[in-house]
């Protein structure tokens, strides 16, 4: 399964889709995927950052959605205190 | 009603200003700092523990900060604390820099932590443009003089 975790106020949003499933065509998993991408781009456009992430692993910066990646988190972008 | 003479109308005026100012720095800039609700902490906390590393979140746990090295400069060290503070850079095992990073939004203390790792390890040179340094340790053997007139 892919996530997208998008960080918030409230904790983060996940929006998850089924990797093998939209391979195989499955019509639900492709628009589960569309809709991750969408919100992807949406946060990159007010200017977040997103990483691709896994265990004992360092991130890794995703300028365009990987529908392989298991794990992608969304920072807003960062200003000096 | 009382009859107010200058220095105690002053007096008034001075606790009235300071009420004021108090409010207003509580209610935009103290609060907003403060306050996330106890869901999203929970929810936030939740992730970071599930991208850190065991070591990582142990390290964490027990000194309240979490070391990232630099993916570009060898020697280099971040130290993010695990409540929201200056980041320090250690080079060499010295400090050789205290800034302050944070992001547009408000966000709970844990994604704080996250965002730190993640833009270090990901995209350290924005990062660094960023920052906003607050500390720069002077280069080795250079003393600050006391100048006499």
């Amino acid at each position: 399964m892919g996530k997208l975790r998008v960080m918030s106020l409230r904790g983060d949003r996940t929006v998850i889709w089924d990797q093998k499933r939209a391979e195989a065509g499955d019509p639900e998993a492709l628009a589960a995927v569309r809709e991750a991408e969408r919100i992807f781009e949406e946060e990159l456009r007010k200017g977040a950052t997103a990483f691709r992430v896994a265990p004992d692993v360092p991130a890794t910066k995703l300028d365009r959605f990987d529908p392989e990646a298991d794990q992608i988190v969304t920072v807003p972008r960062v200003m000096g205190g | 009603m009382m009859d107010l003479d200058g220095p105690q109308l002053l007096a008034l005026a001075s606790v009235l200003v300071f009420v004021l100012v108090w409010t207003l720095w509580r209610r935009y800039y103290l609060l907003p700092v403060l306050e996330c609700d106890a869901e999203a902490e929970k929810r936030a906390a939740a992730l970071m523990r599930e991208v850190l590393s065991e070591g990582e979140s142990r390290e964490l746990d027990q000194s309240g900060y979490l070391t990232v090295p630099s993916p570009s400069v060898p020697g280099r060290m971040y130290r993010i604390p695990a409540k929201p503070g200056w980041v320090d850079v250690y080079e060499s095992g010295q400090l050789a820099m205290r800034m302050c990073v944070e992001p547009v939004e408000r966000l709970p203390a844990a994604d704080v932590v996250l965002m730190h790792k993640l833009m270090i390890e990901g995209n350290e040179p924005e990062y660094l443009r960023q920052a906003n340094v607050v500390f720069v340790r002077p280069p080795a053997g250079r003393r600050y003089r006391r100048h006499h007139s």
